[in-house]
Protein backbone atom coordinates (compact mmCIF):
# COMPACT_ATOMS: atom_id res chain seq x y z
CA UNK A 1 0.00 0.00 0.00
CA UNK A 2 3.06 2.61 1.25
CA UNK A 3 4.82 1.54 -2.65
CA UNK A 4 1.48 2.46 -4.07
CA UNK A 5 1.38 5.55 -2.60
CA UNK A 6 4.83 6.61 -3.04
CA UNK A 7 4.83 5.61 -6.62
CA UNK A 8 1.71 7.59 -7.21
CA UNK A 9 3.29 10.58 -5.58
CA UNK A 10 6.46 10.47 -7.65
CA UNK A 11 3.87 9.92 -10.70
CA UNK A 12 2.46 13.15 -9.51
CA UNK A 13 5.45 14.90 -9.79
CA UNK A 14 6.74 14.30 -13.19
CA UNK A 15 3.33 15.17 -14.56
CA UNK A 16 3.51 18.42 -12.11
CA UNK A 17 6.88 19.04 -13.24
CA UNK A 18 5.90 18.39 -16.72
CA UNK A 19 3.11 20.63 -16.67
CA UNK A 20 5.26 23.82 -15.20
CA UNK A 21 8.22 23.24 -17.10
CA UNK A 22 6.44 23.88 -20.47
CA UNK A 23 5.00 27.54 -20.63
CA UNK A 24 8.72 29.16 -19.92
CA UNK A 25 10.30 26.61 -22.02
CA UNK A 26 8.63 27.76 -25.05
CA UNK A 27 9.43 31.33 -24.44
CA UNK A 28 12.56 30.38 -26.18
CA UNK A 29 12.94 31.81 -29.57
CA UNK A 30 15.04 32.17 -31.94
CA UNK A 31 14.32 35.52 -32.81
CA UNK A 32 17.60 37.54 -33.65
CA UNK A 33 16.47 40.97 -34.30
CA UNK A 34 13.46 42.56 -34.85
CA UNK A 35 12.13 45.47 -36.99
CA UNK A 36 10.62 47.60 -34.77
CA UNK A 37 12.63 46.51 -32.08
CA UNK A 38 11.03 44.43 -29.18
CA UNK A 39 9.84 46.37 -26.35
CA UNK A 40 9.83 49.64 -28.36
CA UNK A 41 7.41 52.40 -27.87
CA UNK A 42 6.63 53.94 -31.44
CA UNK A 43 4.30 57.28 -32.10
CA UNK A 44 3.29 56.19 -35.97
CA UNK A 45 2.19 53.30 -36.30
CA UNK A 46 4.63 50.74 -38.09
CA UNK A 47 3.45 49.90 -42.21
CA UNK A 48 5.00 45.77 -41.02
CA UNK A 49 7.07 43.71 -38.61
CA UNK A 50 10.11 42.39 -39.77
CA UNK A 51 11.74 39.48 -37.77
CA UNK A 52 14.90 37.86 -38.12
CA UNK A 53 15.98 34.28 -37.43
CA UNK A 54 19.41 32.26 -36.62
CA UNK A 55 17.91 29.64 -38.78
CA UNK A 56 15.67 28.87 -41.64
CA UNK A 57 12.00 28.60 -40.36
CA UNK A 58 8.58 27.91 -42.07
CA UNK A 59 6.16 30.41 -40.74
CA UNK A 60 2.66 28.68 -40.27
CA UNK A 61 0.59 31.60 -38.52
CA UNK A 62 1.24 34.89 -37.40
CA UNK A 63 -0.89 36.88 -34.66
CA UNK A 64 -1.22 40.20 -33.35
CA UNK A 65 -3.36 40.97 -30.20
CA UNK A 66 -3.55 44.72 -28.60
CA UNK A 67 -4.15 45.07 -25.14
CA UNK A 68 -7.63 45.55 -25.69
CA UNK A 69 -8.33 42.35 -26.86
CA UNK A 70 -8.07 43.01 -30.53
CA UNK A 71 -6.17 40.13 -32.60
CA UNK A 72 -5.58 40.27 -36.23
CA UNK A 73 -4.83 36.76 -38.14
CA UNK A 74 -2.11 37.88 -40.81
CA UNK A 75 -0.34 36.65 -43.35
CA UNK A 76 3.95 36.01 -43.88
CA UNK A 77 5.23 37.86 -47.18
CA UNK A 78 6.51 35.06 -48.56
CA UNK A 79 3.95 32.40 -47.22
CA UNK A 80 5.08 29.35 -45.86
CA UNK A 81 7.82 29.13 -47.47
CA UNK A 82 11.34 28.47 -45.41
CA UNK A 83 13.30 32.20 -44.89
CA UNK A 84 15.56 33.36 -41.82
CA UNK A 85 13.29 36.15 -42.49
CA UNK A 86 9.50 36.70 -41.74
CA UNK A 87 7.82 39.74 -42.72
CA UNK A 88 4.26 40.81 -42.35
CA UNK A 89 2.73 43.89 -43.24
CA UNK A 90 -0.11 45.25 -40.52
CA UNK A 91 -3.64 46.82 -40.93
CA UNK A 92 -4.39 49.70 -39.35
CA UNK A 93 -3.80 50.22 -36.27
CA UNK A 94 -4.90 52.57 -33.54
CA UNK A 95 -2.77 53.31 -30.03
CA UNK A 96 -2.48 50.65 -27.54
CA UNK A 97 0.07 47.58 -26.42
CA UNK A 98 0.27 44.68 -29.28
CA UNK A 99 1.87 41.14 -29.30
CA UNK A 100 2.67 39.50 -32.29
CA UNK A 101 3.21 35.50 -31.85
CA UNK A 102 4.44 33.42 -34.44
CA UNK A 103 4.43 29.66 -34.48
CA UNK A 104 6.16 27.09 -37.06
CA UNK A 105 8.94 24.74 -38.28
CA UNK A 106 12.43 24.82 -38.17
CA UNK A 107 14.27 22.78 -40.46
CA UNK A 108 14.16 20.04 -38.66
CA UNK A 109 10.69 19.89 -37.86
CA UNK A 110 10.66 21.11 -34.65
CA UNK A 111 7.92 23.18 -33.98
CA UNK A 112 8.91 26.73 -32.89
CA UNK A 113 7.03 30.14 -31.24
CA UNK A 114 7.89 33.10 -30.69
CA UNK A 115 6.60 36.79 -30.39
CA UNK A 116 7.51 40.81 -29.58
CA UNK A 117 5.95 43.51 -28.26
CA UNK A 118 5.31 47.25 -28.81
CA UNK A 119 3.35 49.96 -27.89
CA UNK A 120 1.88 52.87 -30.32
CA UNK A 121 1.69 55.71 -28.33
CA UNK A 122 -1.32 58.28 -28.05
CA UNK A 123 -0.52 61.16 -30.60
CA UNK B 1 -2.40 23.51 -22.58
CA UNK B 2 -1.67 22.21 -26.06
CA UNK B 3 2.21 22.16 -25.18
CA UNK B 4 1.15 20.30 -22.32
CA UNK B 5 -0.99 17.74 -23.92
CA UNK B 6 1.32 17.62 -26.38
CA UNK B 7 4.55 16.70 -23.85
CA UNK B 8 2.02 14.20 -21.93
CA UNK B 9 1.16 12.26 -25.40
CA UNK B 10 5.28 11.99 -26.76
CA UNK B 11 5.88 10.95 -23.51
CA UNK B 12 3.19 8.50 -23.52
CA UNK B 13 4.09 7.59 -27.24
CA UNK B 14 7.94 7.16 -26.11
CA UNK B 15 7.04 4.88 -23.07
CA UNK B 16 4.98 2.69 -25.28
CA UNK B 17 6.99 1.94 -27.69
CA UNK B 18 10.28 1.61 -25.89
CA UNK B 19 8.39 -1.14 -23.68
CA UNK B 20 7.48 -2.77 -26.76
CA UNK B 21 10.68 -2.65 -28.65
CA UNK B 22 12.48 -3.43 -25.22
CA UNK B 23 10.33 -6.74 -24.70
CA UNK B 24 11.28 -7.98 -28.14
CA UNK B 25 14.78 -7.31 -27.68
CA UNK B 26 14.65 -9.14 -24.32
CA UNK B 27 12.43 -12.23 -25.82
CA UNK B 28 15.94 -13.08 -27.98
CA UNK B 29 18.63 -12.22 -25.67
CA UNK B 30 17.39 -12.83 -21.95
CA UNK B 31 17.65 -16.92 -21.69
CA UNK B 32 15.39 -18.05 -18.83
CA UNK B 33 11.90 -16.61 -19.55
CA UNK B 34 9.59 -19.10 -19.19
CA UNK B 35 7.40 -19.85 -21.85
CA UNK B 36 3.93 -18.82 -20.36
CA UNK B 37 5.86 -15.25 -19.46
CA UNK B 38 7.10 -14.85 -22.93
CA UNK B 39 3.47 -15.52 -24.25
CA UNK B 40 2.08 -12.46 -21.98
CA UNK B 41 4.97 -10.27 -23.52
CA UNK B 42 4.19 -11.25 -27.10
CA UNK B 43 0.55 -10.32 -26.38
CA UNK B 44 1.28 -7.01 -24.64
CA UNK B 45 3.98 -5.86 -27.44
CA UNK B 46 0.58 -6.70 -29.45
CA UNK B 47 -1.18 -3.99 -27.72
CA UNK B 48 1.01 -1.24 -26.97
CA UNK B 49 2.62 -1.02 -30.22
CA UNK B 50 -0.67 -0.10 -31.88
CA UNK B 51 -0.95 2.33 -28.96
CA UNK B 52 2.21 3.81 -29.71
CA UNK B 53 1.59 4.44 -33.00
CA UNK B 54 -2.02 6.20 -32.90
CA UNK B 55 -0.39 8.32 -30.01
CA UNK B 56 2.48 8.54 -31.97
CA UNK B 57 0.20 10.02 -35.49
CA UNK B 58 -1.85 11.80 -32.61
CA UNK B 59 1.23 13.91 -32.49
CA UNK B 60 0.70 15.15 -35.92
CA UNK B 61 -2.25 16.31 -34.91
CA UNK B 62 -1.25 18.16 -31.77
CA UNK B 63 1.24 19.53 -33.90
CA UNK B 64 -1.07 20.96 -36.23
CA UNK B 65 -3.24 22.26 -33.58
CA UNK B 66 -0.02 24.11 -31.50
CA UNK B 67 0.92 25.70 -35.32
CA UNK B 68 -2.63 27.22 -35.95
CA UNK B 69 -2.37 28.92 -32.67
CA UNK B 70 -3.94 26.66 -30.32
CA UNK B 71 -7.27 26.51 -33.19
CA UNK B 72 -8.64 22.68 -32.44
CA UNK B 73 -10.41 22.26 -36.19
CA UNK B 74 -6.40 22.57 -37.10
CA UNK B 75 -6.43 18.72 -36.04
CA UNK B 76 -8.35 17.44 -39.40
CA UNK B 77 -6.38 20.33 -41.43
CA UNK B 78 -4.80 18.13 -43.37
CA UNK B 79 -2.81 20.94 -45.32
CA UNK B 80 -1.08 21.16 -42.10
CA UNK B 81 -0.26 17.89 -41.89
CA UNK B 82 1.60 18.11 -44.68
CA UNK B 83 3.53 20.69 -43.83
CA UNK B 84 4.52 18.66 -40.26
CA UNK B 85 5.05 15.64 -41.97
CA UNK B 86 6.98 17.27 -44.92
CA UNK B 87 11.02 16.54 -43.88
CA UNK B 88 12.62 14.44 -41.52
CA UNK B 89 9.61 14.56 -38.99
CA UNK B 90 7.44 12.65 -41.97
CA UNK B 91 10.22 10.03 -42.95
CA UNK B 92 11.02 9.63 -39.20
CA UNK B 93 7.48 8.56 -38.69
CA UNK B 94 6.77 6.78 -41.90
CA UNK B 95 10.05 4.29 -40.13
CA UNK B 96 8.50 4.42 -37.06
CA UNK B 97 5.48 3.36 -37.87
CA UNK B 98 7.41 0.46 -40.06
CA UNK B 99 8.57 -0.29 -36.82
CA UNK B 100 5.85 -0.99 -34.98
CA UNK B 101 3.73 -2.01 -37.22
CA UNK B 102 6.77 -5.11 -37.32
CA UNK B 103 6.61 -5.58 -33.58
CA UNK B 104 2.98 -7.07 -33.87
CA UNK B 105 4.99 -9.95 -35.63
CA UNK B 106 5.56 -10.67 -31.83
CA UNK B 107 1.55 -11.93 -32.11
CA UNK B 108 2.64 -14.86 -34.09
CA UNK B 109 3.91 -17.88 -32.32
CA UNK B 110 7.60 -19.64 -32.96
CA UNK B 111 10.95 -17.86 -33.72
CA UNK B 112 9.68 -15.83 -36.67
CA UNK B 113 7.47 -14.12 -34.78
CA UNK B 114 9.84 -13.26 -32.69
CA UNK B 115 11.98 -12.78 -35.42
CA UNK B 116 10.03 -10.14 -37.23
CA UNK B 117 9.58 -8.20 -33.61
CA UNK B 118 13.07 -8.02 -33.60
CA UNK B 119 12.97 -6.47 -36.95
CA UNK B 120 10.72 -4.09 -35.92
CA UNK B 121 12.70 -3.34 -32.31
CA UNK B 122 15.68 -2.27 -34.83
CA UNK B 123 13.49 -0.13 -36.98
CA UNK B 124 11.91 1.92 -34.12
CA UNK B 125 15.02 2.85 -32.37
CA UNK B 126 16.50 3.70 -36.32
CA UNK B 127 13.53 6.53 -36.34
CA UNK B 128 15.21 8.24 -33.29
CA UNK B 129 17.72 9.52 -35.28
CA UNK B 130 16.09 10.41 -38.94
CA UNK B 131 14.18 13.66 -36.70
CA UNK B 132 15.35 16.55 -34.55
CA UNK B 133 18.72 18.13 -34.03
CA UNK B 134 20.57 15.03 -34.50
CA UNK B 135 19.50 13.79 -38.24
CA UNK B 136 20.04 17.81 -39.39
CA UNK B 137 23.10 19.06 -37.68
CA UNK B 138 25.24 16.05 -36.25
CA UNK B 139 27.44 13.63 -38.62
CA UNK B 140 25.92 9.81 -39.51
CA UNK B 141 28.28 9.09 -36.96
CA UNK B 142 26.61 10.33 -34.35
CA UNK B 143 22.91 9.04 -35.95
CA UNK B 144 24.81 5.58 -35.50
CA UNK B 145 25.56 6.19 -31.95
CA UNK B 146 21.87 7.10 -31.02
CA UNK B 147 20.29 4.28 -32.56
CA UNK B 148 22.99 2.14 -30.54
CA UNK B 149 21.79 4.64 -27.69
CA UNK B 150 18.08 3.99 -27.87
CA UNK B 151 18.41 0.06 -28.10
CA UNK B 152 20.54 -0.19 -25.13
CA UNK B 153 17.34 2.03 -23.57
CA UNK B 154 14.98 -0.29 -25.30
CA UNK B 155 16.51 -3.48 -23.72
CA UNK B 156 16.89 -2.12 -20.48
CA UNK B 157 13.21 -1.15 -19.79
CA UNK B 158 12.07 -3.95 -22.00
CA UNK B 159 12.89 -6.34 -18.64
CA UNK B 160 10.72 -4.46 -16.36
CA UNK B 161 7.67 -5.73 -16.96
CA UNK B 162 8.51 -9.36 -16.80
CA UNK B 163 10.47 -9.32 -14.48
CA UNK B 164 8.19 -7.64 -12.17
CA UNK B 165 5.56 -10.47 -13.10
CA UNK B 166 8.09 -13.00 -12.26
CA UNK B 167 9.28 -11.67 -8.85
CA UNK B 168 5.46 -11.64 -7.35
CA UNK B 169 4.98 -15.26 -8.85
CA UNK B 170 8.02 -16.97 -9.03
CA UNK B 171 10.98 -15.69 -6.97
CA UNK B 172 13.92 -17.92 -7.62
CA UNK B 173 13.03 -18.07 -11.96
CA UNK B 174 13.29 -14.07 -11.31
CA UNK B 175 16.38 -14.31 -9.63
CA UNK B 176 18.07 -16.19 -13.03
CA UNK B 177 16.30 -13.87 -15.21
CA UNK B 178 17.52 -10.66 -12.95
CA UNK B 179 20.59 -12.40 -13.03
CA UNK B 180 21.25 -13.26 -16.89
CA UNK B 181 20.08 -9.85 -17.99
CA UNK B 182 22.21 -8.32 -15.16
CA UNK B 183 25.58 -9.75 -16.79
CA UNK B 184 24.67 -8.37 -20.52
CA UNK B 185 23.08 -4.93 -18.54
CA UNK B 186 26.67 -4.02 -17.41
CA UNK B 187 28.11 -3.94 -21.22
CA UNK B 188 24.61 -2.03 -22.53
CA UNK B 189 25.02 0.18 -19.89
CA UNK B 190 28.30 0.91 -20.26
CA UNK B 191 27.44 1.26 -24.27
CA UNK B 192 24.20 3.98 -23.25
CA UNK B 193 26.39 6.23 -21.54
CA UNK B 194 29.64 6.59 -24.03
CA UNK B 195 26.72 6.42 -26.72
CA UNK B 196 24.79 9.14 -24.59
CA UNK B 197 27.61 11.45 -24.14
CA UNK B 198 29.38 11.41 -27.54
CA UNK B 199 25.60 12.08 -28.66
CA UNK B 200 25.34 15.12 -26.18
CA UNK B 201 28.63 16.34 -27.21
CA UNK B 202 28.38 16.00 -30.87
CA UNK B 203 25.37 18.21 -30.32
CA UNK B 204 26.03 20.61 -28.15
CA UNK B 205 29.89 21.26 -28.02
CA UNK B 206 30.62 21.42 -24.51
CA UNK B 207 28.28 20.29 -21.80
CA UNK B 208 29.21 22.83 -19.08
CA UNK B 209 28.41 25.80 -21.78
CA UNK B 210 25.13 24.01 -22.44
CA UNK B 211 23.61 24.70 -18.78
CA UNK B 212 23.24 28.05 -20.05
CA UNK B 213 20.35 26.83 -22.33
CA UNK B 214 17.11 25.89 -21.65
CA UNK B 215 17.62 22.78 -23.46
CA UNK B 216 21.21 22.06 -21.62
CA UNK B 217 19.18 22.60 -18.16
CA UNK B 218 16.80 19.97 -18.81
CA UNK B 219 19.48 17.70 -20.20
CA UNK B 220 21.15 18.47 -16.87
CA UNK B 221 17.84 17.25 -15.43
CA UNK B 222 17.86 13.87 -17.25
CA UNK B 223 21.43 12.97 -16.85
CA UNK B 224 20.42 13.51 -12.57
CA UNK B 225 17.54 11.37 -13.33
CA UNK B 226 19.99 9.01 -14.76
CA UNK B 227 22.37 8.72 -12.11
CA UNK B 228 19.28 7.68 -9.73
CA UNK B 229 18.51 5.26 -12.13
CA UNK B 230 21.87 3.27 -12.32
CA UNK B 231 21.61 3.57 -8.50
CA UNK B 232 18.80 1.41 -8.06
CA UNK B 233 19.69 -0.82 -10.43
CA UNK B 234 22.90 -1.27 -8.78
CA UNK B 235 20.72 -2.34 -6.22
CA UNK B 236 18.79 -4.80 -8.12
CA UNK B 237 21.87 -6.17 -9.92
CA UNK B 238 23.90 -6.24 -6.31
CA UNK B 239 21.45 -6.97 -3.67
CA UNK B 240 18.41 -8.02 -4.75
CA UNK B 241 19.11 -10.71 -7.39
CA UNK B 242 21.25 -12.45 -5.58
CA UNK B 243 18.44 -12.34 -2.54
CA UNK B 244 15.78 -13.44 -5.24
CA UNK B 245 18.32 -16.56 -6.38
CA UNK B 246 18.70 -17.53 -2.66
CA UNK B 247 15.02 -17.59 -1.83
CA UNK B 248 14.75 -14.89 0.47
CA UNK B 249 11.05 -14.31 1.33
CA UNK B 250 10.77 -10.67 1.16
CA UNK B 251 13.19 -10.25 -1.72
CA UNK B 252 10.13 -10.90 -4.80
CA UNK B 253 8.46 -8.00 -2.93
CA UNK B 254 11.88 -5.58 -2.22
CA UNK B 255 12.39 -6.60 -6.07
CA UNK B 256 9.20 -5.08 -7.22
CA UNK B 257 9.37 -2.02 -5.31
CA UNK B 258 12.89 -1.37 -6.67
CA UNK B 259 11.60 -1.78 -10.13
CA UNK B 260 8.81 0.39 -9.76
CA UNK B 261 11.35 3.27 -8.62
CA UNK B 262 13.11 2.57 -11.34
CA UNK B 263 10.44 2.45 -14.03
CA UNK B 264 8.85 6.23 -12.73
CA UNK B 265 12.27 7.45 -12.88
CA UNK B 266 13.09 6.62 -16.57
CA UNK B 267 9.51 7.96 -16.82
CA UNK B 268 10.66 10.80 -15.53
CA UNK B 269 13.94 10.61 -18.30
CA UNK B 270 11.06 10.05 -20.78
CA UNK B 271 9.43 12.65 -19.90
CA UNK B 272 11.88 15.50 -19.40
CA UNK B 273 13.25 14.43 -23.20
CA UNK B 274 9.57 15.05 -23.82
CA UNK B 275 9.82 18.19 -23.32
CA UNK B 276 12.94 19.26 -24.92
CA UNK B 277 12.30 17.51 -28.17
CA UNK B 278 8.37 19.02 -27.84
CA UNK B 279 9.55 22.71 -27.29
CA UNK B 280 13.03 23.42 -27.24
CA UNK B 281 16.11 22.66 -28.82
CA UNK B 282 20.53 22.60 -28.83
CA UNK B 283 21.09 26.10 -29.26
Amino acid sequence: MARVGFSRLLLFLLLFTAASLAPPVLAHSQTTKSTPMDGAVLEEAPEQIELQFDSAMRVISVTLTSDAGETFALSPQGGRDASSQLIVDLPALSPAEYHLEWRGLSADGHSMAGGMTFTLAND
Amino acid sequence: MIETLTVITKAMAYGSGLVAAGQALCLWAVPGVPASECSIMRRQVGWLAPLALALAWGLVALQAVFLAGGRWQAAVDFELWAFVLEGPTGLSLGVETVGLILLTGLLWPGRVGAGVGLVGALVYCLAFALSGHVAVTASVWHQALLVVHMLCLVFWVGIFPPLYRLAGRQPRVAGGVAEAFGQRAVGVVGLLVVAGAVTLTGLVGNPLTALDSDYGRLFAVKLGLFALVLMAAAVNKLVLSPALSRGEPSAGRRMQRSLWLEGILIGGIIVVTSIFTTLTGPG
